[in-house]
């Protein structure tokens, strides 16, 4: 069967252990406020348009209605968009791109497989990431099935934001799960995610029964959820589970920003500055040292 | 262990000493002695007794706190005002005819002949070691009875007994100078050796590195290397350990002074390499990585000095401790890092003609140009050529898109005179043999010149088979006859072939006269072609259509080599690597089919050109593994400029291990930050201590010229 991905990134040496290939899956249930991937959100293929690398030179506008240059400005009508894609093939200078590509699961595990070499020489594998992987879940259940045929050691990026019967089938054939944990206060997690965050709190549990072996990764946005309590709430969560091998701070980053103007999203956060190295270590030490997991140094 | 406070004097002494060394008058006195005292003698003899009167009347320097004893240095020579052209070897020699000549130069001009460098040798010292100069003179006294009628054979034996015996007269006058400052233990060691065999590891250090600076003198020239430091010395080493004559800390202190002393004679005089390979395989081919192997480069990443290189050879079935000290040095060790691969280099070398035993004693002189120790002569690495100009001279018939005017001497055809790819490809490796095989006539002529004028006696008494055959390494002594030779810009030759074959014979968005035109205006003017141009599938990306472009030049280029047949029967060796012609051979070059701008750097050897790797780091060693480096019998280096993000020496692992189960010859890697870079070209004084990876070498980053640091600077970092 088939699924929407929609970025497939070769020698990923953060996703996991070694050197991996992840594999982006379109369309996530949550809308955190800090997406650093927003063309991941739907789950359908979408037109991306970089302002800096338009010629203006109207071909787009030529072939399809939605858009139009004028006076040196490039619009785009998204609401009439059918996301055909024929007018980022008009594009000479790949001004516009399309996001999110059907793809077959042994597709997918072939692009995979061009760096298995790699993997072995470095206790590497594949990581289904997102988005969310378990929104296609018969699709991941594939892939996931051929990867251990293959014996590639596999990881899962996830929201935890899913139906515990899919997590379940999904477990057995997971080396490893990056679990994300982004607020431990209910109500914030609503107002900041979208979704509540009792469901993922209840499968984190799942899987500590399982037995299944799990990363937990918290975003850490300054002035948003750097909170002591919310610190201290992760490493009680971390401590009270011999399944959960440590816990990785993800840093706050601003990278993400671009990709909502070029997909004419709003971003909320604009005015916080990105989390320095140090303070990243610091956090992720505190943390460590309170749940009582291990903290490998920085990898330099 | 930490560096010593013994060490830490010598060290700080040698930077001194180094910065300001004295005159050496080696250069001046030798032609002194062929100008006016023997140049009533034979030429042979003239030059073996002219070297012998100019090692002996060096200098003698000895510090008191000395362990390794004799000092030269280079590049302080005395300036010669009148030299003998008999012995001079820095004259250009040219005997071909005039039209020939007329050719050679107008190619030349191109960089697809040229007159390379002699050097990158690394001579089998280890005789000197196990048999001292004693061993070495009885062996010639005896080939004299043998050979009492080969005139020729005679001579050079009497030449190496000439040399031989100023060796050890200079050496006397080091123990003479030793006793009257009272340093007797070193005295001692000195009245050894290098005149008889060496018994301790000590003595073996000294007896090695008298004869380095010596033959040095002799054979002044880039890239002559120690070679199997560690394979040579262990024996000692381990003898001494067992019978309790030495501490390992002694030991290392010895080889940390080793290494400095020989830095302090080059002293950063970047681009001259002298390098050392440890690790590697027996001749059965089993690992000889040893105790010394491990030593040697925690020594030297202790220290930031750029000589000797020391590169690390990887045996089949390598001690997995030793991959990851190979996997540390290139995270940790300043950039001086290169990790070889026995299994695929022994594999090229036997391929090419040389034994299995043989192969694995293989060495690199000076950058990697791969050699085996003490059986090749000094041929090693004698050109290049610019593949990518090559092309751009068959594609416009001859004009330069740099200088614009046409060849005269040697015509080209153009591309719109084909109306296949085939066709024109096979142009273009029908190009490829005829220049070569002029560059290796060439190389040829000055082989039959050397070996009447720079025969070399104390060398080739270390390089079988001259000592049993009568003659010198450039008169068919050594074992192995075959010359080295260099392509640069494969990748880029590829590229643009792939976009000529897509461009103007399949997709037909050009004519050649188009896509000529456009080169030749660097593609202003022809902006929407450029971007085609630059989207057409490029080596480095995993296309298999253009790797194959990729392993189908260097196949037509392994094959040229090979069947080149030189004076002595022997081939030529392809080499793949940079050194610093990236930026040059790139300067040379116009506008390229594959999108490049002209005048920009070509790709740094078989590495992937920085603007195809855009499928990451994994794709682009992939790619790359495809090439039949079982032709590179010279040896092809790879480079791989990483994040210092992602650098651990656990990535830097997996990367080298898998091109190496791949195939893949040679891993150089650099890590370097390039903020800190930009930071070092404009405050230069801050960042003396920076080392880069420049292509076979490493040198102080503020030492580049500009032309290098912006190479350096802008070639692809890959991160995660």
């Amino acid at each position: 069967m088939s699924g929407v991905v929609f970025d497939i990134q070769r020698f990923s040496v953060d996703d996991g252990p070694g050197v991996r290939t992840t594999v982006f899956f379109k369309g996530c249930p949550l809308r955190c406020k800090w997406c650093h991937n927003p063309e991941s959100q739907s789950k359908e293929r979408c037109v991306a348009y970089y302002d800096h690398k338009c010629l203006h030179c109207g071909r787009c506008a030529q072939l399809c209605e939605c858009h139009s240059v004028k006076d040196g400005k490039h619009t785009l009508d998204r609401s009439h968009c059918i996301r055909c894609g024929k007018c980022v093939l008009s594009c000479p200078n790949v001004a516009l791109e399309l996001l999110g590509e059907e793809m077959t699961a042994e597709q997918v595990l072939a692009e995979v497989c061009k760096d298995e070499v790699f993997y072995r020489n470095s206790g590497g594998g594949v990581t289904f990431s997102g988005g969310e992987p378990l929104m296609q879940s018969e699709f991941l259940m594939e892939l996931l099935q051929l990867s251990k045929q293959r014996g590639l050691h596999t990881c899962i990026e996830t929201c935890g934001f899913a139906s515990p019967s899919v997590l379940r089938r999904v477990a057995p054939l997971v080396d490893l799960f990056l679990f994300d944990l982004k607020e431990t206060d209910e109500e914030s997690h609503l107002r900041l995610t979208g979704v509540p965050l009792e469901p993922i709190l209840s499968n984190l549990k799942l899987l500590h029964e399982l037995g299944a072996p799990v990363i937990l990764r918290c975003p850490i946005i300054p002035t948003i959820n750097d909170r002591q309590e919310h610190l201290d709430a992760i490493a009680a969560i971390a401590s009270g589970m011999e399944n959960v091998l440590s816990v990785e701070v993800m840093a706050y980053h601003t990278l993400g920003i671009s990709k909502y103007r070029a997909l004419d999203m709003d971003y909320d956060l604009a005015d916080i500055p990105p989390m320095s190295e140090d303070e990243k270590k610091r956090l992720t030490a505190y943390i460590a040292q309170k749940a009582g997991k291990p903290y490998g140094e920085d990898k330099r | 262990m930490p560096i010593s406070e013994r060490m830490k004097m010598v060290f700080e002494e040698s930077r001194k000493k180094g910065k300001n060394p004295p005159e050496t008058t080696y250069q001046y006195d030798l032609h002194q002695a062929a100008l006016k005292k023997y140049h009533h003698l034979e030429l042979w003899e003239k030059i073996a007794r002219s070297n012998a009167d100019a090692v002996v009347n060096q200098a003698v320097l000895v510090e008191p706190y000395d362990r390794i004893i004799g000092r030269t240095y280079y590049r302080r020579e005395r300036k010669v005002d009148q030299r003998d052209p008999d012995i001079d070897y820095n004259l250009r020699f040219i005997a071909f005819d005039k039209d020939t000549e007329a050719k050679y130069n107008e190619l030349r001009s191109h960089q697809l002949v040229n007159a390379g460098s002699v050097g990158h040798i690394a001579w089998d010292w280890n005789t000197i070691l196990r048999r001292g100069t004693v061993g070495i003179r009885n062996r010639c006294e005896e080939m004299l009875k043998r050979k009492a009628d080969d005139e020729k054979a005679c001579q050079f034996y009497h030449g190496v007994l000439i040399m031989l015996d100023a060796l050890d007269e200079w050496n006397d006058k080091h123990v003479a100078r030793l006793e009257e400052l009272g340093m007797t233990e070193m005295a001692e060691i000195c009245r050894r050796v290098p005149k008889y065999p060496a018994r301790t590891f000590h003595e073996a250090v000294q007896a090695y590195f008298m004869q380095h600076i010596v033959v040095m003198k002799e054979n002044p020239f880039g890239g002559n290397s120690p070679g199997r430091l560690d394979y040579y010395l262990w024996p000692y080493l381990e003898e001494d350990l067992a019978q309790g004559r030495i501490t390992t800390e002694e030991a290392e202190d010895l080889i940390e002074e080793l290494m400095v002393r020989i830095d302090e004679r080059i002293f950063y005089s970047d681009g001259w390499g002298e390098s050392v390979v440890v690790g590697g395989s027996h001749p059965n081919g089993a690992s000889a990585v040893n105790p010394l192997s491990y030593l040697m480069v925690h020594s030297f990443m202790k220290y930031n000095i750029t000589h000797p290189y020391f590169y690390i050879r990887l045996p089949k079935n390598p001690p997995a401790d030793f991959v990851q000290l190979a996997a540390e040095y290139v995270a940790y060790g300043q950039n001086r890092a290169q990790i070889l691969n026995d299994e695929a280099i022994i594999t090229a070398l036997t391929n090419n003609g040389v034994t299995e035993s043989d192969a694995a004693d293989y060495y690199c002189g000076g950058c990697m140009e791969v050699g085996i120790q003490g059986r090749t002569s000094d041929f090693l690495f004698m050109g290049q050529q610019n593949a990518a100009k090559l092309l751009e001279l068959c594609m416009t018939g001859g004009y330069c898109l740099i200088n614009k005017t046409t060849t005269k001497h040697h015509k080209f055809k153009k591309l719109a005179d084909f109306d296949s790819f085939e066709a024109f490809y096979e142009y273009y490796a029908q190009q490829m043999k005829e220049t070569l095989y002029l560059n290796f006539e060439y190389f040829d002529r000055q082989s039959a010149h050397r070996e009447q004028h720079h025969p070399a006696y104390l060398i080739s008494s270390m390089i079988d088979d001259c000592i049993a055959t009568g003659r010198n390494m450039h008169g068919g002594g050594a074992r192995y006859h075959d010359y080295g030779c260099s392509v640069m810009g494969i990748p880029n030759a590829a590229d643009s072939l792939m976009a000529i074959k897509k461009a103007v014979f399949e997709d037909r968005i050009c004519t050649a006269e188009e896509l000529v035109e456009a080169l030749d205006h660097n593609f202003e003017g022809y902006e929407e072609l450029h971007r085609k141009l630059k989207a057409y599938p490029k080596y480095g990306q995993e296309n298999e259509e253009a790797d194959a472009l990729a392993r189908r030049i260097s196949s037509d280029y392994g094959d040229i080599y090979r069947s080149y047949v030189n004076r002595f029967g022997g081939n030529c060796k392809l080499i793949m690597l940079s050194f610093t012609y990236a930026p040059t051979a790139g300067k040379i070059l116009g506008a390229t089919p594959d999108g490049r701008l002209a005048g920009l750097p070509v790709a740094q050897s078989v590495t992937p050109q920085s603007a195809s790797m855009t499928k990451g780091i994994t794709a682009a060693i992939n790619s790359c593994s495809k090439l039949p480096f079982e032709l590179f019998c010279g040896g092809a280096s790879t480079m791989w400029d990483l994040d210092p993000k992602i650098a651990t020496p656990q990535v830097i692992q997996a990367l080298f291990m898998s091109l190496f189960q791949q195939g893949g010859h040679i891993f150089q890697g650099n890590v370097t930050d390039v903020e800190e870079l930009k930071r070092a070209q404009a405050d230069p004084e801050q960042y003396g201590h920076l080392i880069v990876r420049v292509g076979g070498y490493s040198a102080r980053f503020v030492n580049l010229d500009k032309a290098l640091q912006d190479e350096v600077i802008n070639r692809l970092r890959h991160t995660g």
